[in-house]
């Protein structure tokens, strides 16, 4: 029974000293102040202040119990867990920085927002302001939520739903309309390959790139063709079957199935080559290191998103498939440094491999963190590894 | 010690003998290659360039100098003997086999070709071949009972050859999304094979067309290239994409991993194919130029 009143006891000493203490506290700063919106955080609903900051000294700005990027993390553990297995992490969550869209005291939007959905996922998508002629319903709303999910995803898009197609149908049921869009056919998927999520100059969301029987109405060329899988494509495309007689290419077997629409849609898409996808998110599907090996890069090749512009899509006799080698393929656009450099050709050999140097000996374009993406240091490191009388 | 006590600790030692010999290990361990040396250099002193596949047969090593046009064979100590490019005829050799006449057999990428050298008849001639209408993509090519066993590289099949080039038969697994093999191995009358971008190696056999899958579990392959298996049926699986050669057993759970990026002997930039031959692993390196040889 005595523990029993000392148990009591404590606690009301706890709750009276809470209490007091976020009475102190409005004291200086004042409520509606610290509480402008609708939407408070928890701790400070319970006025528990003591949650996140210390009273009288603090290693952390803000007298924070801990940093700013970890503080956060204290409460929130299933983010945290996530945090920790995800593959696709939002930026701002990986780099622990909530508050460049979370408020921590009170906020007038919803999950203690700085500013609305789409204000503040504009901030830095920039690229979705321009204005197109159509719009997704949720994306003029400003609606981002409904797709995406703001802190981790299944792939770089940070979609909310591991099949994409589930987001998209969850609106636009199965009815007769969608089905006479679809021509009658029940089995349609991969929405996004032929629509735009977010805006189009075409009705219907559609990706700008026609394929020309397509943009014809000429649908028999392709669906009435006496070929089959790869060879629909090749009847008129004969000659790219040469693109792929290389040492290395991404044929990727199979006549049963045509392989050509693994990259490419046969109708519409976002680039003149009609893939299903931009380049960047198509190639990193299979090739998921270059996407981590962006994420943990301090410097990157600025035109590293269009994997195109380096490497070939069909067949290369370069290693990673280069479109050129290790010098050719960036003397295309830094022409001076094919002529003024660090000696580079045939008869300057690496002495680690005793193979001709090149560009990329010293540099790696899809990024390090090294300026001007060297694979070390300029500072030594990187000369050290061949000059080591330096 | 008394009669009984005597006769328990028998019995004690003679079960505890028996469970021994019953659960004794198999001889499962996987090999600890070390690096041994490199084969980097023809005779001519010229560095290789781009090799993509070797093929080893009466103590030499032939490498299939892929960027140079050319085939080099070595020694086992790694001392380059001779090099051979058909009169510069050779275009972008990919792989290699000597039969049992000595006859070259090599695959062609950049003319797409299967080219049949005959060195002491002065004799090479190169053959296109059409499967289902599409011309054949020439790719890893194997020898088995004076059959020639061709990957398609377009359907990721593999075609039974006989020596006059007639195709004898197409062997694939019937198994459901199966999306065609990216290497292929012989085991006896076993032709085994890695899939496309895939986590399993399937088994198929030649006289009785039955079939095995296995599938490696335990890690997340990005880009398997080549496979082999040792003495122990381990399975190496050579990952281009992470520069590694993971180890699987038998049943295809994940061991352990080996090798490292880099430029310096022992360390890969772009491997492309491995091989063991008796107690020797070779790991041919397109991006470093070399084929490295790792030993017991």
């Amino acid at each position: 029974m005595k523990r029993f009143f000392l148990i009591l006891f404590t606690l009301l000493v706890f709750n009276i000293h809470v209490a007091l203490a976020q009475k102190v506290c409005f004291k200086c700063h004042p409520k509606d102040k610290i509480i402008p919106g609708p939407y408070v955080h928890d701790p400070i609903k319970k006025h528990d202040c003591l949650k996140c900051h210390l009273p009288h000294v603090s290693r952390h700005k803000f007298l924070l119990r801990e940093s700013v990027n970890n503080i956060c993390f204290t409460c929130h553990k299933d983010l945290e867990k996530k945090f920790r297995q995800a593959v696709y992490i939002h930026r701002p969550v990986r780099e622990k920085a909530c508050l460049r869209c979370h408020v921590p005291h009170a906020s007038k939007y919803k999950a203690l927002l700085r500013k609305d959905t789409k204000t503040t996922c504009l901030s830095c998508h920039k690229e979705l302001a321009k204005k197109e002629k159509y719009l997704h319903k949720p994306f003029a709303k400003g609606e981002c939520l409904v797709c995406h999910d703001p802190h981790f995803g299944f792939d770089t898009r940070f979609l909310n739903n591991k099949k994409p197609d589930s987001i998209c149908l969850k609106c636009h049921k199965k009815n007769d309309k969608f089905l006479k869009a679809h021509f009658d056919r029940k089995d349609i998927k991969n929405c996004l390959s032929c629509h735009s999520p977010h805006q189009s100059n075409n009705r219907n969301l559609l990706r700008p790139f026609k394929h020309k029987p397509f943009a014809k109405g000429n649908c028999k060329v392709c669906h009435k063709s006496p070929y089959k899988g790869i060879n629909k494509c090749l009847q008129c495309h004969k000659q790219e079957m040469k693109t792929f007689y290389k040492f290395h290419n991404h044929l990727l077997g199979g006549y049963d199935k045509n392989a050509c629409i693994l990259c490419h849609n046969p109708h519409v898409g976002e680039t003149k080559e009609l893939l299903v996808d931009s380049p960047a998110r198509l190639c990193t599907s299979c090739h998921p290191t270059a996407y981590k090996q962006k994420l943990e890069s301090l410097y990157i090749h600025p035109k590293r998103n269009n994997c195109l512009e380096c490497h070939k899509a069909h067949g290369s006799n370069h290693p990673a498939m280069l479109n050129g080698d290790g010098n050719q393929v960036c003397v295309r656009c830094h022409k001076t440094q094919g002529k003024f450099t660090h000696p580079v050709g045939n008869k300057v050999l690496d002495p680690r491999n005793g193979q001709p140097v090149t560009c990329i000996t010293c540099h790696e374009p899809m990024g390090t963190n090294f300026k001007y993406e060297l694979k070390l240091s300029g500072e030594a490191a990187l000369c050290l590894e061949c000059h080591k009388n330096y | 010690m008394s009669r009984v006590s005597q006769e328990l600790l028998i019995a004690i030692i003679v079960f505890t003998f028996g469970l021994g010999v019953c659960l004794k290990p198999k001889p499962c361990q996987a090999y600890k290659f070390h690096y041994l040396f490199s084969l980097a250099k023809a005779p001519d002193d010229t560095p290789l360039w781009q090799p993509m596949s070797i093929f080893v047969q009466e103590g030499k090593i032939y490498v299939v100098d892929t960027g140079h046009n050319r085939l080099v064979s070595f020694n086992f100590k790694g001392e380059p003997l001779k090099e051979f490019d058909a009169g510069g005829q050779l275009k972008g050799p990919m792989y290699m086999l000597r039969d049992k006449r000595g006859r070259l057999w090599l695959t062609e990428r950049l003319d797409n070709a299967l080219v049949f050298i005959d060195i002491k008849a002065h004799k090479l001639r190169r053959y296109t071949l059409f499967f289902k209408g599409h011309p054949v993509v020439f790719d890893k090519i194997l020898y088995w009972k004076n059959k020639l066993l061709v990957l398609d590289r377009a359907s990721g099949k593999v075609l039974l050859l006989n020596e006059a080039l007639d195709m004898e038969r197409v062997i694939y697994p019937q198994i459901r999304n199966f999306v065609g093999f990216f290497d292929i191995k012989i085991r006896g009358d076993w032709l085994w094979g890695l899939e496309n971008m895939g986590h399993r190696l399937i088994g198929i056999n030649l006289v009785s067309g039955k079939e095995k899958i296995l599938s490696l579990k335990g890690v997340h392959l990005v880009l398997p290239v080549a496979f082999e298996f040792d003495q122990n049926q381990n399975v190496y699986i050579l990952d281009r994409d992470l520069k590694k050669i993971f180890i699987f057993d038998e049943k295809g759970n994940f061991r352990y991993s080996f090798l490292k990026e880099g430029f310096r002997l022992g360390q890969v930039h772009y491997p492309w194919d491995i091989k063991i031959y008796k107690d020797k692993l070779f790991i041919v390196d397109e991006g470093n130029g070399r084929i490295d040889v790792w030993g017991l």
